[in-house]
């Protein structure tokens, strides 16, 4: 009895899994691989017209399954719809292949339509299940992404590799630009009391000529892709560019800055001392005031001297504690501006508002409706514990008077 | 070697051939016997019945008879035929026959083994068996002689179970050399031999060993209850035997482990298990075997505990390769692309670019294209071994990728799953891997991880489920033992195993046999 039981149930098994009847197979040649996604708005034909970078994995790898060269290694496909799901399904008009999303590693917003507000994107990119949290949003400054997502690149063949890269290691070397992830980027955006944030690329030369093949066949390419600046958001809406030092007065605020290079004064010739902050540890707090709420500022930060050029001995202990102070004090302008910036715009990019909701949640409550009004006046008390822990491998200056 | 008959066994048999007149005891009439014996054996060149006359006057008629090849025939001339020759004392006719049996029995023939048979069933099966008769005229009882003798191979390195480092004697076809290897291992009077005859036809002797004291009385019970229930013509090999003796027929898993090591075999009889030897055969069966027992070598005994270790975890994943890496390449391409890597996903989509078949077709081709070459590989002849090999090389690797019609990644997914089945130590564990292998890559196929999941829980069920006599075959796993968990994934040094105060092994009574506490367990 017990054995026929088995056998039933085994049988049930087996039907079980053939009745699935290969659900949701796909073979890889069924589909093409989206290595990212552009956004711009447009009048015509709908409200947005959707670019997506799909990848031609032979010529990829390369190797004998590469048609030499004669194609390139992604190609642009890009249609128009109301909603970002019909744009998405007309692009099926030109291409073979199904699309497939989850490998998508940047999202590319064009400067027009970040400006006139871009809440409505995120909706897809979180409901649908291809999507992953992890591309980066990046706003094409002064272009729409489809322009962006043209340009070919040299040394990366995916374009979208090159930005998503690119992007990075600026953001971790030079501390002028974020790499933001589209969980975080659309956290914020439904969170109270933080705006997001984005960094920008832009093309620099034409960006006609970055389009074909020979734009990376030359050393220097007629065209590039550059991050440069970062995009502030008030309301879903991009209100404003801000770059270079402001840019890092912002990153530091929100703990961001890996590296960052700082030019200092030495003695008496300006701008003669390259300082790379090595670690930057930013705390902020919200404390209550008579009035309103206020916020501490605390950064911590590590740096090593990387060039001098000026007579100075680095290992004498006041030069030292010159540079500590000449990097506290700038440190602490350039978060001032910074926050300056943010004031200008009423957009409270460092997430102020969430910290007095996080710690004085009852002074929060009252403030939270004219929050907009506060802000600009919200008081903030800065202080930077700069510490030069190395400088570099030579003792002495080359230059001697 | 001593036949102990088993009355069952015996019963069943006479029932089977009642063809053969084998109620009659042997008659005292030396003519007849002669007579009967010719008619039993027809025609058969190879049965010599030598007529000789001894005694002082030469007037006692005697009959010696052997089988030729199966004796040797130096020791039946020297102490058999000579000493028949010779005049004992002053026999003559009118002696009593009684007095000339017991004369020769005791004096005559120089042999340390000599037996007297009554039974004409016995008797033909002694013959048969390479011992050499004598018969008295006049006397219903008769001698036998041992003189086997034969060509037998000698006792090579075995070709199946290798090791580096390790003995490198390996059991014969013939089950006394193979008793003998044993034994000289273990020079205990605890290590027992039951001797069976098994096969109405062909007879096969067929021997167990236990180490008294050590196995459990339960199981050298149902070890010779299973042998003796057995009802077949012929063993053959030991191959034959084991299906008449496991628990489960429908399962792919080997119940018992054989081996063609003696090392292994004394192994296990110090762990308490019961090993069958049949003749003919250089493989021995061991009973009863767990899952985990297959992946263990003797060697791992005799390297240092730490490697040990390291190599047994790499068979565990060497199995799991063989058993789930079609399968698992198959899901991975055709349902869960998102799992991949973006750089490999890349290039395997690169490589997949062109190639006519679903994955699991593929892999089907290959797998299949393997397995056949593995079977030609076999049992072709030699001398066009390399041809096979060649062709079968350059047909998987080369040729198929450069027509496109197989992916570079399948032949290395394939290639390493060729590889992993015969990594496994031993080759009977291999088996299963290699049937469920398909079964998984269908439900890969039909659907994706989910089918395979589905697929290892009733494997893991089904394994549940098994018993190598009444030992359940995922012990120590399932129920779980602590105490053997020191020998199962890892090998702990001994020092180390002490220390940790383990209670023995239970699966199998693996007490030590100086030390009574054993019995308990048993």
């Amino acid at each position: 009895m017990a054995k026929r039981l088995l056998v039933v149930f085994l049988m049930l098994a087996v039907v079980c899994a053939l009745l699935t009847g290969c659900w949701d197979r796909k073979e890889m040649d069924d589909f093409s691989i989206v290595a990212a996604l552009g956004i711009d708005k447009v009048e015509d034909e709908g409200r947005y017209e959707v670019t997506i970078e799909l990848i031609n994995p032979p010529e990829v790898v390369g190797g004998k399954e590469a048609a030499s060269g004669r194609s390139s290694t992604t190609t642009i496909y890009s249609a128009k719809g109301d909603t970002l799901v019909s744009a998405i399904r007309r692009i099926s008009q030109q291409t073979p292949r199904e699309t497939f999303f989850p490998y998508t590693q940047v999202i590319i917003i064009g400067e027009e339509l970040a400006r006139s507000g871009i809440e409505d994107i995120f909706d897809l990119l979180e409901r649908n299940q291809e999507f992953r949290s992890t591309p980066r949003v990046l706003i094409a400054k002064d272009n729409t992404a489809k322009n962006t997502l043209s340009i070919l690149s040299p040394l990366e063949k995916i374009p979208a590799e090159k930005l998503l890269k690119t992007s990075k290691v600026s953001g971790e070397s030079l501390g002028e630009t974020i790499s933001v992830k589209v969980l975080e980027f659309g956290r914020k955006f439904t969170s109270e009391g933080i705006e997001p944030l984005a960094s920008g690329v832009s093309i620099i030369g034409q960006s006609e000529d970055g389009q074909s093949q020979s734009n990376i066949e030359q050393t220097t390419p007629n065209s590039l892709i550059k991050s440069e600046g970062v995009a502030l958001f008030k309301k879903g809406k991009l209100v404003r560019w801000v770059d270079r030092e402001e840019a890092r007065g912002i990153l530091y605020v929100i703990n961001k800055i890996d590296r960052a290079i700082v030019t200092l004064d030495c003695n008496q010739k300006t701008k003669a001392l390259s300082i790379s902050v090595t670690d930057t540890r930013t705390t902020f707090r919200a404390f209550k005031t008579e009035r309103t709420p206020a916020i501490d500022i605390h950064v911590k930060q590590e740096a090593e001297v990387e060039e001098v050029l000026c007579e100075m001995d680095v290992a004498d202990r006041h030069s030292i504690l010159d540079i500590e102070k000449q990097l506290e004090e700038k440190t602490k302008q350039e978060i001032e501006k910074a926050i300056e910036i943010a004031k200008e715009e009423n957009s409270d990019v460092f997430g102020f508002g969430e910290a007095i909701n996080r710690e004085r949640p009852k002074a929060w409550r009252d403030i939270k409706k004219n929050y907009e009004e506060i802000f600009p006046e919200l008081e903030v008390n800065i202080q930077v514990d700069a510490y030069v822990i190395k400088t570099g491998m030579r003792k002495e200056t080359y230059r001697r008077e | 070697m001593k036949f102990d008959w088993n009355p069952f066994h015996k019963k069943k048999q006479e029932t089977r051939s009642g063809n053969s007149q084998k109620e009659l005891p042997i008659s005292d009439d030396l003519s007849q016997n002669i007579k009967r014996l010719s008619d039993e054996f027809g025609d058969n060149s190879e049965i010599i019945i030598r007529e000789l006359n001894t005694g002082m006057k030469k007037d006692i008629r005697v009959v010696s008879i052997y089988m030729d090849g199966l004796v040797d025939q130096t020791l039946v001339n020297e102490f058999i035929l000579e000493s028949l020759k010779l005049n004992h004392s002053d026999f003559d006719k009118n002696t009593p026959k009684k007095d000339v049996f017991n004369e020769l029995r005791m004096n005559a023939l120089t042999l340390s083994n000599v037996k007297v048979i009554n039974d004409w069933d016995q008797l033909v099966l002694t013959i048969l068996s390479g011992s050499t008769l004598v018969m008295i005229d006049g006397w219903n009882e008769v001698l036998s002689g041992e003189t086997q003798g034969w060509e037998e191979r000698a006792i090579q390195e075995p070709t199946s179970q290798t090791v580096v480092r390790g003995p490198k004697d390996s059991f014969t076809e013939s089950l006394k050399v193979n008793v003998t290897l044993i034994r000289k291992r273990i020079k205990n009077v605890n290590l027992r031999v039951e001797t069976f005859q098994i096969g109405t036809v062909s007879r096969t002797n067929i021997s167990i060993m236990y180490m008294k004291g050590i196995a459990k009385d339960d199981l050298i019970q149902e070890v010779k209850r299973r042998l003796e229930k057995i009802d077949t013509d012929s063993i053959i090999e030991s191959g034959n035997l084991e299906e008449f003796i496991q628990d489960h027929t429908s399962t792919p898993f080997p119940q018992l482990v054989n081996s063609e090591r003696p090392d292994a075999a004394v192994g296990n009889l110090l762990d308490g298990r019961v090993v069958i030897l049949v003749d003919g055969t250089p493989f021995v069966l061991i009973a009863p075997a767990t899952f985990f027992q297959f992946f263990q070598s003797p060697e791992d005994y005799y390297q240092r505990a730490d490697i040990a270790t390291l190599l047994r975890l790499l068979r565990f994943f060497v199995f799991f390769l063989s058993l789930f890496a079609p399968s698992i390449y198959i899901a991975l391409t055709t349902y869960h692309q998102e799992m991949l890597p973006f750089p490999l996903l890349i290039n395997l989509a690169a490589q997949r670019e062109g190639v006519p078949f679903p994955a699991f077709v593929e892999a089907l081709i290959m797998e299949v294209t393997f397995e056949i070459l593995r079977e030609a590989g076999v049992r072709m002849p030699r001398a066009v071994g390399q041809a096979v090999s060649i062709v079968g090389a350059i047909v998987i690797g080369e040729a198929a990728v450069q027509a496109g019609i197989i992916s570079p990644a399948m032949v290395i997914v394939v290639g390493i799953t060729a590889i992993s089945s015969f990594a496994v130590p031993s080759f009977s564990i291999a088996i299963p891997a290699r049937i469920l292998r398909f079964l998984l890559m269908v439900s890969a196929a039909t659907a994706g991880f989910y089918g395979m999941i589905l697929l290892v829980i009733m494997m893991a069920a089904h394994m549940n489920s098994l018993r190598s006599f009444g030992v359940p075959y995922l012990e120590p796993l399932s129920p779980f033992n602590l105490a053997a968990q020191a020998d199962t994934f890892v090998r702990l040094p001994p020092k180390v195993k002490q220390k940790f105060t383990f209670k023995r092994d239970n699966t199998v009574n693996t007490a030590n046999p100086l030390n009574k506490e054993g019995d308990s367990n048993g």
